[in-house]
């Protein structure tokens, strides 16, 4: 290399200086070239990948105009298709809810009705070990519309499937009231009906768009409702309830002071004469145990044993149109009647005592409801709100029954499940003061 | 408006166990018959079992002979017995003869009687009989059944409060209470309810072995149906406390009460004293050979 080098620069000095000055003019042209190329094709010449690195070309590539890029007419055109596909999406779903939950009632009438033409129909055998099966679902009664003609016509249009929620409600109890039918709208229970114990009531649910009714006067039952207290209120559901039965209705019976968070027909089994809320507030005392009793005297037998099971809650039952259902209602209408008792007593023990010397058991089938499902406000303050993970659980009702301060907690009740407020429970003691 | 508490009987099924059906076709009365079932460690409850049956007159009895040695003992006393065809494993269960497992059996042994459409009246044999049974029962239930209670709220169920001071104005919670059946007797009907608890009870044994026959009896014929429970629909009743005696209510009470003890029993069930043999004489000798101080050497309760 060093010789060539020095051979051109011997060769310029001889005179070759138009030869040197041609190579120049040939690099400086190609070097002109190069910036050309480079300017012209940045990615180079041979270069197959279209892809855009260099961020400061895209828009240019953007104005060329190639056919997947969207104007804002076709974004707002393909917005709405959206919200108008997913409406439909929800509708259908809905759809499919709605069927399901159809689905599941036919089958649940289908079984029921197999078991009873079963055990009904004939006397027949009993079958291998294993297999029997006796009945708890008894046979609804034949409709008599002759009991209260204008009471069925209102039923006829307030109940879906022949069953509805029914309460009870005088002017005492307003203010709850507006919260019970508040919540039942917003979760879109269709059927349910308000018993007016007087002209006040009537006119509120009136006004409000809430399906009422109220019976021909009958002196009895009107002076109770004017003057009585909640608990002699409350002893009336068991007269009232009688023509529901009757005219073929199952009811599902609710106290006021209750906040509804789903449509509990969705949870029913149906499968009893009477299914019930629980005052328990565990498994064991909600759905029965054996509580043993100490007598340390008796030695050897000191130990006693004993069934024990809380009682049912009789501000939200469902019962069905059966005969063991009518003569509950009676039985404890009648003794309710002759004596000064709470209804909530009599009905437990007309549903639980078995029949003894000089008195007769009644045999209704019963079945206790989930106690996380249909909650006791005793379950909710003393346990659940402190639960890390029953909190989560919604439940289908709360039952302001443990508290006497029942408006604000079935208010905070609202702001904790529906609004999602999470202290919103935060404020009440477990139990209370008075 | 009266709901029905007596379910029909079911058609009887001779094919079952047609041995069994020819034996009760010649002991039974009205298609009913008092059952016990012994084996032969409880020999000599047995010979006072049967001493007081005869001597009342009853003829309508059955012994469930659980092995040949009560089975001969049975037929040399002209005791009517049946000897059942036990399967291998129950079979082992009957020789052992620990009271709480034979006493399982007989939820077993009892399905073919009712099968065959017979009801009947389940004895234990620490049991005296001091009049007929049989003429004392209601017949309306699927199950009616003497009790462990001692006075008329134990014993036909009443409303027990728990306090809980701290909640205030709600701190009386109720509860139905009521003392167990007591399973050493009870008049059961051939109804399909009967037939089912029968199924119920002994399946149960089956799958829980160290569980107490009695309280599963009991639970099966009280707890209502709850998520992941279907409950029994059979109809209960309990029998007169004072005349189908327990041994607690008779030492406990009726011998110290001058009207109470004059009061014949039907039945006394010495069920809740180790020292059974004993006091089932005392007992017969007291209410059938009017022997007044044969109750009084026997303390109420026992001491181990």
């Amino acid at each position: 290399m060093a010789g060539r080098r020095e051979g051109l620069l011997t060769r310029n000095s001889n005179g070759n200086s138009l030869r040197g000055s041609r190579i120049a003019v040939a690099i400086t042209i190609g070097v002109l070239l190069g910036c050309v190329f480079a300017f012209l094709y940045p990615h180079g010449l041979f270069r197959s990948d279209p892809q855009i690195t260099n961020p400061r070309f895209v828009k240019s590539n953007l104005q060329v105009g190639s056919p997947s890029c969207e104007s804002p007419e076709r974004l707002k055109m393909l917005k709405s298709d959206i919200v108008a596909l997913s409406e439909k999406n929800a509708d259908l779903k809905k759809q499919v809810r709605e069927l399901t939950e159809k689905l599941r009632l036919a089958e649940q009438g289908k079984d029921q009705a197999q078991k009873q033409f079963m055990v009904l129909g004939e006397q027949h055998k009993a079958g291998p070990f294993g297999t029997v099966k006796s009945l708890r679902t008894n046979p609804t009664l034949i409709p008599d519309d002759s009991v209260n003609p204008r009471l069925a016509k209102i039923l006829e249009e307030v109940a879906v499937r022949k069953e509805l929620i029914v309460a009870l409600a005088n002017s005492n109890v307003k203010s709850s009231l507006a919260v019970w039918f508040a919540n039942i709208k917003r979760v879109g229970i269709p059927n349910y009906l308000v018993v007016a114990l007087d002209d006040d009531i009537e006119n509120f649910c009136k006004s409000n768009n809430v399906p009422v009714y109220k019976r021909d006067p009958d002196e009895d039952i009107d002076s109770v409702a004017r003057t009585g207290g909640n608990h002699a209120v409350s002893g009336l559901k068991f007269r009232i309830l009688r023509e529901f039965l009757q005219l073929g209705y199952s009811v599902l019976l609710s106290d006021i002071d209750i906040v509804y968070l789903q449509n509990p027909f969705e949870y029913l089994y149906r499968d009893s004469d009477v299914e019930s809320m629980t005052d328990g507030h565990n498994n064991y005392t909600a759905y029965g145990y054996n509580d043993v009793f100490d007598e340390p005297a008796m030695g050897w037998a000191r130990y006693a044993h004993t069934m024990r099971i809380w009682v049912y809650n009789s501000g939200f039952f469902y019962i069905r149109p059966t005969i063991p259902s009518i003569e509950l209602l009676d039985r404890v209408a009648d003794r309710l009647a002759h004596s000064k008792a709470w209804d909530q007593a009599v009905f437990n023990e007309e549903l639980f005592f078995p029949s003894h010397p000089g008195y007769t058991g009644l045999h209704a089938s019963r079945r206790t409801m989930d106690f996380y499902l249909f909650m006791n406000s005793k379950v909710l303050f003393k346990t659940v709100r402190k639960d890390a993970k029953l909190k989560k659980l919604k439940p289908v009702i709360v039952h302001v029954n443990y508290h006497p301060d029942k408006l604000s907690r079935m208010e905070a009740v609202v702001e904790y499940y529906v609004n999602g407020k999470q202290d919103a429970l935060d404020r009440f003691p477990d139990g209370s003061n008075w | 408006m009266k709901s029905l508490r007596t379910n029909p009987t079911v058609i009887p099924d001779v094919s079952v166990n047609p041995r069994l059906a020819k034996i009760l076709e010649k002991f039974a009365v009205g298609r009913e018959l008092i059952v016990t079932l012994v084996n032969s460690k409880m020999k000599d409850y047995l010979e006072v079992w049967f001493a007081s049956i005869k001597r009342v007159g009853i003829p309508n009895y059955l012994v469930v002979a659980l092995d040949d040695e009560i089975a001969n003992f049975c037929e040399s006393n002209e005791v009517p017995f049946y000897k059942p065809d036990l399967v291998g494993r129950i079979d082992s269960v009957a020789r052992t003869g620990v009271n709480k497992d034979v006493s399982g059996l007989k939820f077993l042994i009892l399905w073919d009687f009712l099968q065959l459409g017979y009801s009947v009246l389940l004895s234990d044999v620490d049991l005296v009989y001091l009049q007929n049974p049989i003429d004392y029962l209601y017949r309306d239930c699927d199950v009616e059944s003497m009790t462990d209670g001692h006075n008329n709220i134990t014993a036909y169920g009443y409303d027990e409060l728990f306090e809980e001071p701290s909640m205030g104005w709600a701190k009386n919670s109720h509860s139905i209470r009521i003392w167990l059946y007591n399973s050493g007797l009870f008049y059961i009907r051939s109804t399909i309810p009967s037939i089912e608890l029968l199924d119920r009870v002994f399946g149960r044994l089956l799958k829980e072995p160290e569980a107490w026959d009695q309280l599963v009896f009991n639970e099966e014929l009280f707890f209502p149906s709850h998520p992941g429970y279907n409950g029994l629909h059979a109809s209960k009743r309990t029998m007169d406390f004072y005349l189908f005696l327990n041994s607690k209510v008779l030492f406990r009470t009726v011998r110290k009460d001058a009207n109470l003890i004059k009061t014949k029993p039907v039945t006394v069930h010495i069920n809740y004293h180790p020292d059974k043999l004993a006091r089932m004489k005392a007992v017969m000798e007291f209410y059938m050979d009017g022997n007044l101080d044969a109750l009084k050497p026997f303390p109420d309760g026992s001491e181990w």
